[in-house]
């Protein structure tokens, strides 16, 4: 069990390594391409969090991105210009894992004390599931996937925002909200 | 079983985070004309110079118009949609970039699901196997493993029937394989069952082989033994079960036991042709027990339930004689010879109590035997299924020898040198105690030359309960076990019979693993 769980898990870690970058396809196993109306078609910016050189952490949505400087809509209504020089470091997510862990644990959590009713066999039962799914889980709980981090050459992120091409000269950066909830229907 | 299943598969599904990646292309304003060459992507973005989106499938380009045509949505710059999903033709001047998208299906934790499916599906089924299958827990009295030229292999088991301090024995087994590299030999000692092993001593028996030939035990005595001559026939009820005896390879002649009666017994009638100018002959049997007497074991456990203290108390101060039942009917193999008559006599018995290492044994034939003419015909009779039998040979057997016997140099436990453990070993009042997991080396110096060894242990073992045996607690049913084994052999017959097809496979998968 503890062979077949591992190697699984391995397998996971080795398939889902690297960050997506939107301008590929997706790398992993179990992608395929697929249909989808072309209302649930994304159109906002991603969420980015930035940190700055002196360590305090910035969370927004990405609106514009150059090599020189990043906008930032911040707490749905201000639209902040940072420039490269204060940026340490900018992770953009590209999509949410909480549940997935959530449930993920809650198996393990569920399948660890199952093995008490292998009685005595929990000695060797217990701790293998409770270590054989740590290792299952940690993966998707540290997916680097889930980010694209840069460091330098900020304009990579340009495919991520909002406004891809920069923020257009006739649009009042003060007019600029919070991108409405999108819904497929 | 089905609805575990089911439910593994529904929280599975429930847990796979399905969401779309978009593989995207950016193209700018020099290069409008290059968009068609994306035709494939379903979907097409145009960025607006007001800061609007427009976002369009079926999309076509028109490079003589500028333009490009689609059915879509449009939204402003707070990402609000502006009226329905419609038509729509775009003015490439009006555009500031061009963003085509392909969509992926990606999930989330597939692996991690697949993984922890497999642990619960394993998971179930020794839930399942521990609580239908009880009696096939691994149990092994401490196990004995030494370097047979690839590695650590196993080679004894120590005083298997010793299942309680009053019947602590003295055991010896035949070091089959064991092929020492040097005058330093290390014998590990585990214990690789729920039970509690206390350990007398550990010892290695050496006796120098003679050239080309083994040193062989028959009971007490060891003889030198050479010409080992193989099987021509082994007439068994299942057929010529010869090729499974000629060698020690691992490919064991097993009959099925009884459906009726646990201690019905089979013949297997071997031929061997006459090895020419032999003064003495012997049998070699390399066997060991199957996993009978283990169920019996366990299912006796399982009838004193929480009375298997009082049970054991009582073997204890009545000694193994009255509790010997069982083991008497279900016997050894019983070795004969057919004499010059036509008449099988009988030769002695081979019988080494233990489902795990084979052990190696000898019957001296009585000196006519080698005075006589024609095949030598041997009988075998012992109860069906009770035992596995690797390979027997006709041998020559020469000078009766006697082993030196050799105490432990050092004990290491966990790598680090263990010498209370040693001591507890060698004084004949102290023993050592082991549990699950352990595992100690023990190292012994050989004599010189081309040594035959054999592993001495003294000692006994208490099984531990399960729980699950707690359910067929039958005080009655253990009585019986005692007081009248005949019928209880009779009665549990169909019990162990539909256990008998997978208990090896169980009992060797809930061996308790060492850390």
């Amino acid at each position: 069990m503890v062979r077949r769980a591992l190697l699984a898990s391995c397998l996971v870690v080795a398939c889902e390594g690297g960050p997506i970058d939107r301008t590929r396809a997706p790398t992993h196993d179990f992608s395929a391409p697929t249909r989808v109306s072309v209302r649930c078609v994304p159109v906002g910016g991603s969420p980015i969090t930035l940190t700055t050189t002196d360590g305090s952490k910035l969370d927004g949505e990405l609106l514009a991105a150059s090599p020189d400087e990043l906008v930032l809509l911040v707490g749905g209504d201000v639209v902040l210009h940072e420039s490269a020089a204060r940026i340490a470091r900018a992770d953009v997510d590209l999509y949410a894992n909480g549940i997935v862990v959530g449930l993920l644990t809650f198996w393990a959590v569920a399948g660890t004390v199952s093995a008490l009713s292998h009685g005595y066999l929990f000695v060797a039962s217990g701790p293998t599931w409770a270590l054989a799914s740590s290792l299952a889980i940690a993966p998707i709980a540290a997916d680097p996937g889930r980010f694209v981090t840069v460091q330098s050459d900020l304009g990579r992120l340009y495919q991520y925002a909002r406004f891809p091409g920069g923020i257009p000269a006739d649009v009042d950066v003060h007019a600029i909200r919070k991108s409405a909830p999108q819904s497929c229907d | 079983m089905r609805r575990w299943g089911s439910m593994v598969v529904a929280l599975g599904l429930f847990t796979l985070d399905c969401h779309t990646e978009y593989r995207a292309t950016f193209v700018k304003r020099p290069d409008f004309g290059s968009i068609g060459d994306h035709k494939d992507d379903p979907f097409l973005k145009c960025h607006m110079k007001d800061g609007h989106v427009i976002v369009l499938e079926a999309w076509t380009v028109d490079d003589v118009a500028k333009t490009v045509r689609g059915y879509g949505l449009e939204y402003d710059v707070n990402r609000e949609r502006i009226g329905p999903l419609e038509a729509k033709v775009v003015r490439l001047d009006d555009v500031v970039l061009v963003e085509t998208n392909k969509p992926y299906a990606f999930q989330v934790g597939t692996g991690s699901i697949i993984a922890l499916a497999i642990g619960t599906g394993v998971s179930i089924g020794v839930t399942v196997m521990c609580a239908t299958n009880t009696k096939a827990c691994f149990g092994s009295c401490p196990t004995f493993f030494a370097d047979d030229g690839h590695g650590l292999a196993l080679q004894a088991e120590g005083f298997s029937d010793a299942v309680a301090r009053a019947l602590e024995t003295t055991d010896v087994d035949a070091m089959w394989t064991a092929a020492p590299k040097s005058r330093d030999f290390d014998v590990v000692m585990t214990n690789d069952a729920l039970e509690t092993h206390v350990v007398d001593s550990v010892r290695v028996l050496a006796a120098r082989r003679p050239p080309g030939g083994r040193v062989l035990r028959a009971g007490t005595e060891y003889f030198e033994a050479t010409r080992f001559t193989a099987p021509k026939s082994a007439r068994a009820d299942a057929g010529d079960v010869a090729d499974k005896l000629r060698a020690s390879d691992g490919d064991e002649y097993k009959s099925p036991a009884s459906a009726t009666n646990l201690a019905d017994r089979e013949h297997v009638d071997v031929i061997f042709p006459r090895p020419a100018g032999a003064k003495r002959l012997g049998l070699l049997v390399v066997d060991r027990n199957s996993l009978l007497n283990t169920f019996l074991f366990y299912q006796a456990l399982a009838y004193a339930g929480r009375r298997a203290g009082d049970w054991l108390a009582a073997l204890e101060a009545e000694g193994k004689s009255g509790f010997a039942g069982l083991g008497r009917l279900l016997g050894d193999i019983d070795v004969s010879v057919r004499d010059a008559s036509g008449r099988y006599v009988d030769a002695g018995k081979v019988g080494e109590v233990g489902p795990i290492a084979r052990e190696a044994e000898l019957v001296v034939f009585p000196d006519e035997v080698a005075r006589g003419t024609g095949d030598v015909e041997v009988r075998l009779t012992m109860a069906r299924g009770n035992w596995k039998i690797d390979q027997i040979a006709l041998v020559d057997v020469g000078a009766r020898v006697e082993p030196v016997a050799l105490d432990p140099r050092t004990v290491t436990k966990d790598g680090k040198r263990d010498d209370d453990a040693r001591i507890a070993l060698l004084d004949p009042k102290r023993h050592l105690v082991t549990y699950p997991h352990d595992a100690y080396t023990l190292e012994f110096e050989l004599p010189e030359g081309d040594q035959e060894l054999f592993l001495e242990s003294r000692g006994y073992y208490y099984e531990w309960m399960r729980e699950e045996w707690l359910r067929e607690e039958d005080p009655l049913a253990a009585a019986r076990m005692v007081l009248r084994p005949d019928v209880a052999l009779r009665e549990l017959a169909p019990k162990f019979k539909a256990i008998e097809p997978t208990m090896d496979r169980i009992f060797w998968q809930s061996r308790v693993p060492r850390w």
